[in-house]
């Protein structure tokens, strides 16, 4: 990367405990969860390397939570009927653990 | 910010990766690849792969080939749809479909 390429790119991507890739908006990404939005914004090396490691967030639930985050961003101001977002009952607590982690 | 209320994304896998792809139902598949192209910017290893070396397809069993100038209602594409991509190696070899499971149970379990 040279010196004139900007940092902000217009995806960040977030890596989990399997060190699988997920590349996502960066607009949805801090808009949608404040953990994120701090990584990103501020002083910290992630803000610079567009790169999230998130080693305690298992691919499954790491997937279930970015679908999320781009549905709570599609529906967070809409007026018109909002479908339901499935969630098995089985990745219940896992899903929790991992939203209140990212506060989305 | 928030996505307009018509926009959706596809989530376009390749091996270990997950494209999350926000576009508009009226979009061409060639919009999509040069998403993925910007995507590909944030990481160094996978850098300069441009649009015109992947290929997009339906995940198995139907694995239609998407072609550019097509929209993505055309192939009833849908907000969260699976799409699959693939990168040109060379000039007549394209990697073959590979896609890591990521269904509950092959997912590690949290320590």
């Amino acid at each position: 990367m040279d010196a004139e390429t900007p940092n902000t790119t217009q995806f960040v991507k977030l890596v989990s405990a399997e060190g699988s890739e997920f590349y996502i908006d960066r607009n949805v990404a801090v808009s949608a969860s404040k953990t994120l939005r701090t990584m990103l914004e501020g002083q910290f090396r992630e803000a610079k390397d567009n790169v999230i490691r998130l080693p305690e967030i298992s691919n499954y639930i790491l997937e279930r939570i970015l679908q999320y985050l781009y549905y709570q961003t599609k529906y967070s101001n809409s007026t018109g009927r909002v479908p339901e977002f499935p969630i098995e009952p089985e990745i219940a607590l896992e899903l929790l653990i991992a939203s209140k982690y990212l506060d989305c | 910010m928030s996505l307009a209320p018509e926009e959706i994304y596809v989530r376009v896998k390749r091996q270990n990766q997950t494209y999350f792809i926000p576009c508009a139902p009226d979009d061409k598949i060639r919009v999509v690849k040069e998403k993925i192209e910007q995507a590909l910017k944030v990481s160094e290893k996978d850098d300069g792969v441009t649009a015109d070396h992947m290929r997009l397809l339906m995940p198995p069993p139907k694995s239609t080939v998407l072609e550019d100038d097509q929209a993505l209602t055309h192939y009833e594409i849908k907000n969260d749809t699976e799409l699959h991509v693939v990168f040109q190696i060379s000039e007549n070899l394209w990697e073959t479909v590979a896609v890591e499971s990521m269904d509950i149970a092959s997912s590690a379990a949290p320590s």
